[in-house]
């Protein structure tokens, strides 16, 4: 190479002085400010930011995974590293790797949590492999025929411990009947094609389910553990007669081929039909058994009785009575003031155009003063001339224990809905029924058992133990069974009472 | 000092520059010469290339591509590809991606460290790194993958579902890093001193 020497900082710089004889470089004096110099740019500054992302994206990427959890699985059905487990059909973590278990008979599934769900990983989870599954209630799992499987979890209750070594299930757990729903045993002579999650229909529409079928303890019999839905209880009466309904029927007659198959899902795991007759009998309570047939009598399919279906609770709410504020203000004089007052409650607009309310509630005290009274409901403030009384005197003790019909010369707003006085009762029923306290909120409406009631000269008593808001007086108490308005609700200084409208 | 202009070829010469001058060529007026620049572009060059040193692991490790195929998720890295070829025995494929995207890519970017670190190093060594950049940079692909990568990405959008992974950020970083510092390079500096 023929370039010249090349000087730098640290090089030798061949100049000599005049007189020496001895050949030594003098070393090139640099300044330190002019060395730092060299390398001075701002684009050190893009350097550093260079730096922080490169780190902070390893980091990042360390973030996501949390706890490492072991699964046993007898077998691992298709599924693949990678795949995801799921929680209400969210990604909450990643199979990592399946290997064979020490032991050989299954293979142990290794699942990297994401660190979010940790807690979902804890003592009592279950863990199964959705795939695609016919032999159900329902198809299940159709996305997993062409995608990839996935892990579903059952998260245990909040608050176990943390747990990284789980027994995964074959298929997805059986899912526990719902609370308050109706439990009842069928007996059958043979399995007919009955399935866990088989549903239970009444005139085809789907009340409940079977819950298990196993073999009776002596074995002379197969037995079907069923749930009938808390709301559709009332359905199922001691008479009630239950069919194996297997799936379908193929019919060749003259006229053509007539397939009869309710829903798809039926079709491939049959259903119990349920008939209850005409004239129903009483209630079954849960562990009620009954005698599953294979096919329905001719006469089963005519029985058209009318059920007061659906829990009392979950009455439709358009169903109930809509009672509206009604709240009585006057004046009083005392110690030379005048002082407001009020009562404050609800009353039940009729279609005859009358409202039905406490007595108390339109009848001011004999102290309040003339021209103070005033009435508001459904919006409107009425004075007290602008009410019609019922005609005749109410003794003021009985006030509280009473009820009256007014009607109000303002008429109310039409969105008001108002109760057909057909479904009002003249008076308390000879027995004392379940009830329920008919609320315009729907979570607020109350139901009362029979057993916490009593008759009280012509009242009924309602038992201590049931807690009533004081807000509720004055609310129309609807009969369970009959759904019509038997009575208001009155609460005067902790005794609550039911009077007749 | 005899210079010939780096866009046209005219030879000319150059008389000594002061710091704040430079020199221009007569037919093109690119800019020969300017002593100003020549200490500063060895400083960017340092300056990008360190940066693009940094981020190369990142970009080479972290996965970069998840692939979401009816409802089969893989993700990889560029690492991670090339041992995936290997054990499926595509080994001249995964050869030439670990050459063109990984060794020659980290030797250039190297190499350019080393350059812009001039004082630190003998002469002859200089030229022969740069020579050597010269020809393995040719074959540095880091850019074109990306540009696979895009491709890659309006071609299958239909049939699969990508995400890109955080790799791509460093993966892009580095190489505008790496072309910054490669343009910022005077291989003049290499013979020329301040």
């Amino acid at each position: 190479m023929n370039t010249p020497p090349p000087p730098s900082n640290a090089t030798k710089n061949a100049s000599e002085t005049p007189d020496s004889k001895e050949v030594f470089p003098i070393a090139t004096v640099k300044n330190l400010a002019e060395v730092s110099a060299h390398f001075r740019t701002r684009l050190w500054w893009i350097t550093l930011f260079c730096v922080l992302v490169s780190l902070g994206l390893f980091w990042y990427s360390r973030q996501g995974s949390g706890e490492l959890i072991a699964i046993d699985f007898d077998d691992s059905y298709g599924l693949k590293p990678e795949d995801r487990l799921k929680f209400h059909g969210v990604e909450i973590g990643a199979v990592e790797k399946i290997e064979l278990n020490p032991t050989r008979d299954g293979v142990v599934v290794h699942v990297r949590m994401t660190t979010q769900s940790r807690s979902l990983a804890s003592e009592g989870a279950r863990f199964w492999i959705v795939r695609p599954s016919i032999s159900l209630d329902s198809i299940q799992g159709l996305d997993t025929i062409l995608g990839a499987k996935y892990l579903a979890i059952d998260p245990s209750p909040t608050g176990a411990k943390f747990a990284s070594q789980f027994q995964g299930l074959d298929s997805a757990p059986i899912v526990p009947p719902r609370e308050g729903a109706l439990e009842i045993t069928l007996d059958a002579k043979a399995r007919g094609g009955l399935e866990s999650n088989a549903p239970i229909l009444f005139r085809g529409f789907r009340i409940g389910r079977v819950v298990q079928v196993g073999f009776a303890s002596d074995a002379r019999s197969v037995q079907a553990r069923c749930a009938i839905d808390p709301e559709y209880r009332d359905l199922i009466r001691k008479n009630s007669k239950f069919w194996n309904r297997s799936g379908w029927r193929l019919d060749v007659g003259l006229t053509g081929i007539q397939l009869d198959a309710d829903t798809l899902a039926q079709m491939f795991t049959g259903g119990i039909e349920v008939a209850t007759p005409t004239e129903p009998d009483k209630n079954v309570g849960t562990g009620h058994r009954f005698k599953l047939y294979d096919k329905p009598e001719k006469e089963w399919d005519q029985w058209q009785p009318s059920l007061a279906h659906g829990e009392a609770l979950n009455r439709i709410a358009s169903k109930m009575p809509q009672p509206i504020r009604l709240a009585l203000r006057w004046q009083e004089r005392s110690f030379g003031f005048r002082r407001n007052q009020q009562r404050a409650g609800w009353c039940l607009p009729l279609d005859d155009g009358r409202v039905l309310c406490l007595s108390e509630q339109i009848n001011a005290p004999s102290t309040a003063l003339p021209d103070s009274v005033q009435f508001e409901l459904a919006g409107l403030t009425l004075a007290a001339n602008q009410l019609s009384m019922p005609s005749g005197p109410v003794s003021p003790e009985s006030l509280a224990s009473s009820s009256s019909r007014f009607s109000t010369l303002e008429s109310l707003p039409t969105e008001t809905m108002r109760w057909p006085v057909t479904m009002v009762s003249a008076k308390l029923p000879d027995q004392v029924c379940d009830v329920i306290v008919a609320h315009p909120d729907a979570s607020s409406v109350l139901a009362i058992d029979a057993a916490r009631l009593s008759i009280r000269n012509s009242d009924w008593l309602i038992d201590d133990m049931v807690t009533i808001g004081r807000d509720y007086h004055g609310l129309p108490v609807v009969s369970a069974a009959s759904s019509q308005v038997i009575g208001l609700l009155s609460i005067q200084n902790n005794t609550r009472t039911i009077v007749a409208p | 000092m005899l210079k010939s202009c780096h866009c046209c070829g005219l030879i000319h010469q150059v008389p000594k520059l002061q710091h704040d001058e430079r020199a221009q060529c007569t037919r093109c007026d690119s800019v020969i010469d300017q002593p100003k620049n020549r200490n500063r572009s060895q400083a960017r060059t340092a300056a990008a290339a360190v940066a693009a040193m940094a981020l190369f692991p990142a970009a080479v490790m972290l996965p970069i591509l998840e692939v979401e195929q009816l409802g089969h998720h893989h993700q990889s890295s560029i690492l991670g590809g090339i041992v995936e070829l290997y054990k499926t025995g595509s080994f001249l494929v995964a050869t030439v991606i670990l050459l063109f995207s990984i060794v020659f890519p980290l030797f250039k970017i190297l190499a350019l460290v080393e350059l812009s670190w001039l004082c630190l190093m003998r002469q002859r060594h200089r030229t022969w790194t740069y020579r050597l950049m010269e020809q393995i940079g040719k074959w540095s692909m880091m850019d074109v993958m990306l540009l696979a990568l895009l491709v890659m990405l309006i071609k299958l959008s239909g049939i699969v579902q990508f995400h890109f992974g955080p790799a791509l950020i460093a993966f892009v970083l580095c190489v505008s890093m790496s072309m910054i510092s490669a343009i910022c390079f005077d291989p003049h500096a290499i013979w020329e001193t301040p």
